[in-house]
């Protein structure tokens, strides 16, 4: 019979939890090139680290919901749950009338999307009648500054 | 690369990945069993998706899981033994919505999530009527969105009968004004898994009609607008493209909660740009309403400050004089009447 003790079980969580985030550093390089450009590896890594754990706030635990919530990260600022120009982004993750972590988040997936495309499509007419753009401008951060990471070592607070 | 298409391969690779339990978890369920869905999309009167509707499912044992629609309309419910269920929109007037069809969802709505994680129902207050006290900018429409009613079912309310004798329109109040909010009515329906329900939410969307007039009077028609929308809850709107028609008017389909209209009309060295403060047009029967309505048609009276003043007084009596109505410099009841009938409200 094999017995295999709970250290042991944590052992190989904590095994398959690293490569879990390796794969999402790998991601970023692929997919986010130029947000990662100036990161070295740790420093990747280490958004990677901080942003599963602020993804652990909001209840989200499978690697689907994980991946889902980096990809937000990357484009909307390593901060965006706790950036009061994004509260909107905060109420889709807490709201108490939706049941379920991860529907909470697949709704902030689909209204981020649509909202990108929505200010793509009002810059496009404002433009065509001369207009100067939103002021308000909610972009992703790939067509603005990317928002230093400012709150790495705060995270208390939920 | 562009944003769009990353965001496109951001997902993809969020989908490939499992949607089980995370990766700092060793164990692993038993093969799933399969599970079935209840979809519902809520449609305003316009047939168009509404969002932020919560949506509420309910089991024989009581227990309930809660949503949202997106702004697709929809709200999926997944992890579902076979069967029926009591669907609410629960934070709804029963007289607010009510059911348009169903149609089967693809492969029957089956699927192999995770059970759905039925919870209690929060304890909620027994329901209760109120009175509100209207500010400026405030009108039953409004408040209909707001507290979830139909807007009618709150007009129409015997306690607002005094309201009704008093204001003929119930898209012009005065602030101080009291409402009666009624306790709302609870109500559900039987749906069954396998099949996607369409609801109706009624009083949604509201309706903007804003006419453009040159100095002559006549109508500023097959103009190039562009309708830009603030609301209440700041959600963010789609900007409308249109032409005015032959009579001058921009006709355009808006949330409830636009608080105010941004509305660019023509292209070039002939552009004029006009912000709308919706819901703030005072009844008739007050200085301020009258105020409003002499500006609006190019009679300046300044600000609406509910006061008889000079510069209004002049505005009247220029009015009166393009009107041929006698030249009182005081809002009479012909001069009322006017008014009434060249701004439309």
């Amino acid at each position: 019979m094999l017995t295999i003790s709970a250290a042991q079980v944590e052992a190989l969580g904590e095994v398959e939890r690293l490569r879990f985030v390796e794969s999402m550093c790998l991601h970023l390089r692929n997919v986010f090139p130029k947000i990662v450009a100036s990161l070295d590896d740790q420093a990747v890594k280490c958004r990677v680290e901080y942003t599963l754990r602020r993804a652990a706030v909001f209840g989200l635990s499978s690697r689907q919901d994980l991946c889902r919530y980096l990809n937000l990260a990357a484009l909307f600022g390593w901060d965006f749950d706790r950036n009061p120009h994004r509260a909107w982004m905060r109420h889709y993750l807490t709201d108490e009338q939706v049941s379920r972590p991860s529907e909470r988040l697949a709704r902030l997936v689909k209204e981020s999307a649509f909202r990108n495309k929505l200010q793509e499509k009002n810059r496009a007419l404002r433009e065509e009648f001369g207009q100067d753009e939103d002021p308000l401008d909610d972009s992703m951060s790939e067509f603005a500054p990317h928002a230093p990471l400012t709150l790495l070592d705060k995270e208390s607070d939920t | 690369m562009s944003g769009a298409s990353s965001w496109e391969s951001a997902e993809q690779k969020a989908q490939a990945e499992s949607a089980e339990q995370g990766p700092s978890d060793g164990t692993q369920e038993c093969p799933l069993k399969e599970r079935h869905a209840v979809e519902v999309v809520v449609k305003g009167m316009d047939d168009q998706p509404v969002a932020e509707v919560a949506v509420q499912l309910q089991n024989d044992a009581h227990l309930v899981l809660r949503a949202k629609t997106s702004r697709d309309g929809v709200v999926q419910f997944g992890g579902l033994d076979e069967g029926t269920y009591r669907l609410s929109l629960w934070e709804l007037d029963g007289d607010a919505w009510e059911m348009t069809g169903d149609k089967r969802l693809p492969l029957g709505g089956r699927n192999q999530e995770k059970p759905a994680p039925w919870t209690s129902p929060p304890n909620a207050p027994p329901a209760q009527g109120f009175t509100h006290r209207i500010v400026q900018g405030e009108c039953v429409a409004q408040l209909g969105y707001r507290y979830g009613f139909f807007p009618e079912t709150i007009w129409d309310h015997p306690r607002n009968r005094a309201l009704r004798a008093e204001r003929s329109n119930l898209h012009i109040l005065q602030p101080d004004d009291f409402v009666f909010i009624p306790a709302k009515k609870p109500r559900d329906i039987a749906v069954r898994t396998g099949l996607r329900t369409t609801l109706l939410r009624k009083g949604v969307p509201e309706e903007l009609n804003v006419r453009f007039l040159r100095d002559d009077d006549s109508p500023r028609a097959d103009e190039p607008f562009l309708l830009s929308i603030t609301t209440a809850s700041g959600a963010l709107v789609s900007d409308i493209k249109g032409t005015t028609d032959a009579r001058g008017f921009v006709h355009a389909s808006i949330p409830p909660d636009a608080t105010v209209a941004h509305i660019v009309l023509g292209k070039g060295s002939r552009q004029e740009v006009f912000e709308l403060d919706l819901g703030y047009v005072n009844p008739i029967d007050s200085i301020a309403g009258v105020q409003a309505r002499l500006n609006a048609l190019g009679y300046p009276c300044g600000n609406e400050d509910n006061e008889l003043g000079e510069r209004t007084g002049q505005a009247l009596r220029t009015f009166q004089q393009d009107r041929g109505l006698e030249v009182t410099g005081k809002p009479d009841e012909p001069t009322k009447k006017k008014l009434l009938e060249v701004s439309l409200s």
